[in-house]
């Protein structure tokens, strides 16, 4: 499975937080050879299981999200401009000038958000007034309104393209991760493992971790990994950011059980996997956070792929992090063996 | 139309740089032209002999548009830029763009949202924080790709909504593609069909193909502001989107000759050509350097209204198209009835 083709073609289908459906579809049929079961769970989370053929297995849940954050149709008035709301932290910034599609109920209408030209800018329009930003369809009201309606959701339409080594998009966040954990699979197609793998495509990461929380009851893993992005440097920004390229990013602090994460470091280093540390003393603002007190508590730990321009149609990350992260995550499931000793005797 | 339209917005030609648009159109206009001239600055000066004993017609499109000009190449491999022409920087955040005679591609980042102070997320954006990114990351990686003094412009994207086209450099290739249809015609006027350079810098370009060309009368055939837009009051319009050809009385830069132009409004209404008045004296165009270059020459400015224009999504209306082409081809028919 190549790898530039697959973070294509999982980030630009089209998700935001609560209107997963399309993209957990996609995904099932994606990882349908790769798995001995595939479903879509009550929330539409997507469970993809591996089997070892070990009666009760240990199992291991490997978690990204598949929502993406986006916008809402709040109205649409006379003249058919269509105002909107964010939906898990979009940069209203990012938005003039952008092209967008709204998802109705049976067509997608494709639209802009224009701003008052430089010629006629008035005092207030320094900054951006982003209560003030509007969807311009080109459509009639008359016409629209048999389109769409409020409560719709509304993506960035935008492809992702591949800069050199990079590839730039929307949705990296976190569609790039769950191309790494197929990748994995992919992988692990014709290798016997001692744990049974429970490979999660989460919903509503962004607006509140709810999938990964109630997969995580669901399944009751034995150990569970998530991966996710965090920042990366930037010429505007070196705080709590990493190099991009130089390889994953393992998490070290209170989220992270400390037995799985020394076992991730001792694969890395063992297939000379390059990765980086990240010291984060609380929440780590991914599904690890969830994941780790599901049920009676579950031992986690957080991979992170080093991302420019988070939460933008310009998200951009290396290509070589992405295929780092599926190969520490196949050695690190090809390392465990059926009572997961060696990840649970660790020194602490 | 149409078709030329999304051929020519797709093609890359900041104010400076104007060379595949003029390649362009040099193609296109060479069995309709008795003579073609490619001055110093690179204007395009094609003249249509017409009969003798009427006056000489000058029409004009500008070929260049708004884009960028790489003005350093950090350690880390981005680009520092300038704007060429007038670009809001608040529209740069997230933009896609191509680099350089190679069109690379480069995006627009700024900082994630959430590692943005309270001052950086109220929505002020300024130039000198911004860069290209262009998937490199060292300098000498990146100056494989892309050298200072590379010109830089939005990444071509056309796009039909209903009955709207969408993209970048509508201003003013609209122009350069009904300039093109009209010499298609024959006209008893001499007329000089002028596609110039470097109006967004300054209407550089037409000054020195007006000197050279002494015309009687000019017509400037262009995108005009729209704020037919959400976030803006009715009085604050300059021109309603839909509504037809603009005619421009005045703006920052001229003053259309007075007759000319309220003839021509009236001519063109009892034609039922959808004609509208500019309202606000704002923005300017070529015929500022036309109305004033060699001693001076009667002019008009004729355009359409664009919504979101000097942005890679200008919006225009077919209709409205449509109208400033039977326009611009009365007023050549007319000799603009003076």
């Amino acid at each position: 499975m190549e790898a530039e083709k697959l973070i294509k073609e999982l980030t630009e289908l089209r998700g935001i937080s609560g209107s997963e459906k399309k993209v957990a579809d996609a995904v099932c049929e994606i990882v349908r050879p790769l798995c001995d079961e595939v479903y879509q769970n009550k929330l539409g989370s997507v469970v993809a299981i591996k089997h070892c053929g070990i009666e009760n297995a240990k199992k291991v849940m490997i978690d990204a999200h598949i929502d993406e954050i986006g916008l809402m149709v709040t109205d649409i008035d006379k003249k058919g401009f269509v105002s909107f709301t964010e939906i898990g932290g979009t940069d209203m910034k990012t938005l003039l000038a952008s092209v967008v599609t709204i998802h109705g109920q049976d067509e997608d209408v494709t639209g802009i958000i224009g701003s008052i030209p430089p010629h006629l800018a008035r005092k207030e329009d320094e900054t951006i007034k982003t209560d003030k930003l509007a969807i311009d369809t080109g459509l009639t009201y008359d016409v629209l309104k048999e389109k769409i309606e409020i409560g719709d959701p509304i993506t960035f339409d935008y492809e992702t393209i591949t800069m050199g080594n990079c590839m730039a998009g929307k949705t990296m966040d976190d569609r790039a991760s769950v191309a790494a954990m197929i990748l994995c699979l992919s992988k692990l197609q014709n290798t016997k493992l001692n744990v049974d793998v429970y490979m999660v495509g989460a919903v509503q990461e962004e607006v509140g971790l709810r999938g990964a929380i109630t997969a995580a009851y669901e399944i009751n893993p034995d150990l569970a990994i998530a991966i996710d992005v965090c920042h990366a440097i930037t010429p505007d920004n070196s705080d709590n950011a990493f190099e991009m390229g130089k390889g994953i990013v393992l998490t070290m602090g209170p989220n992270i059980h400390t037995g799985v994460y020394d076992h991730l470091v001792k694969t890395a280093k063992d297939y000379n996997v390059p990765y980086q540390i990240e010291a984060c003393g609380g929440d780590t603002g991914t599904d690890a956070w969830g994941i780790q007190i599901a049920q009676n508590g579950i031992p986690t730990a957080l991979l992170s792929l080093p991302l420019k321009y988070m939460h933008s149609s310009v998200e951009t990350l290396a290509i070589s992090d992405v295929k780092s992260t599926a190969r520490l995550l196949e050695f690190a499931l090809k390392e465990m063996s059926e009572s997961l000793e060696e990840v649970f005797s660790c020194k602490e | 139309m149409q078709g030329m339209i999304e051929e020519l917005s797709n093609l890359m030609g900041v104010s400076g740089a104007e060379k595949d648009v003029r390649n362009y159109i040099l193609e296109q206009i060479k069995p309709y032209a008795t003579d073609i001239t490619v001055d110093t600055m690179g204007n395009v000066i094609a003249f249509k002999k017409g009969k003798a004993g009427y006056q000489t017609i000058m029409v004009s499109a500008h070929m260049d548009e708004v884009g960028f000009i790489i003005t350093d190449i950090t350690d880390k491999g981005y680009l520092k830029f300038a704007t060429v022409g007038g670009i809001d920087p608040k529209i740069l955040v997230s933009k896609r763009v191509k680099v350089g005679k190679d069109k690379n591609d480069g995006v627009i980042g700024i900082k994630a949202i959430h590692l943005q102070s309270k001052e950086e997320k109220s929505g002020k954006v300024s130039l000198k924080n911004l860069y290209i990114d262009i998937g490199c990351s060292k300098k000498e990686e990146a100056e494989k790709k892309a050298s200072i003094g590379d010109y830089a412009g939005f990444a071509p994207r056309y796009m039909t909504l209903g009955n709207n086209i969408v993209s970048k450099a509508l201003d003013d290739r609209i122009g350069c593609a009904l300039l093109i249809e009209l010499m298609k015609d024959t006209y008893d006027p001499d007329v000089y069909f002028c596609f110039t350079v470097q109006e967004e810098v300054g209407l550089r370009g037409a000054k020195v193909a007006t000197h050279r060309i002494k015309p009687d009368f000019t017509i400037a055939v262009e995108t005009t502001t729209c704020n037919d837009v959400a976030d803006a009051k009715e009085h604050e319009f300059s021109t309603i989107y839909g509504a037809g050809a603009v005619l421009t009385l005045m703006d920052r830069s001229s003053m259309s000759d007075a007759k000319m132009i309220t003839n021509l409004y009236k001519k063109a209404k009892s034609l039922g050509i959808p004609v509208q008045y500019k309202t606000l004296a704002k923005g300017g165009n070529d015929t500022g350097a036309m109305q004033t270059a060699a001693g001076g020459a009667k002019s008009v400015s004729l355009s359409i209204a664009c919504k979101y224009i000097h942005s890679p999504v200008c919006m225009a209306n077919k209709e409205d198209i449509h109208s400033l082409y039977s326009t611009v081809k009365l007023c050549i028919k007319e000799g603009c009835l003076s």
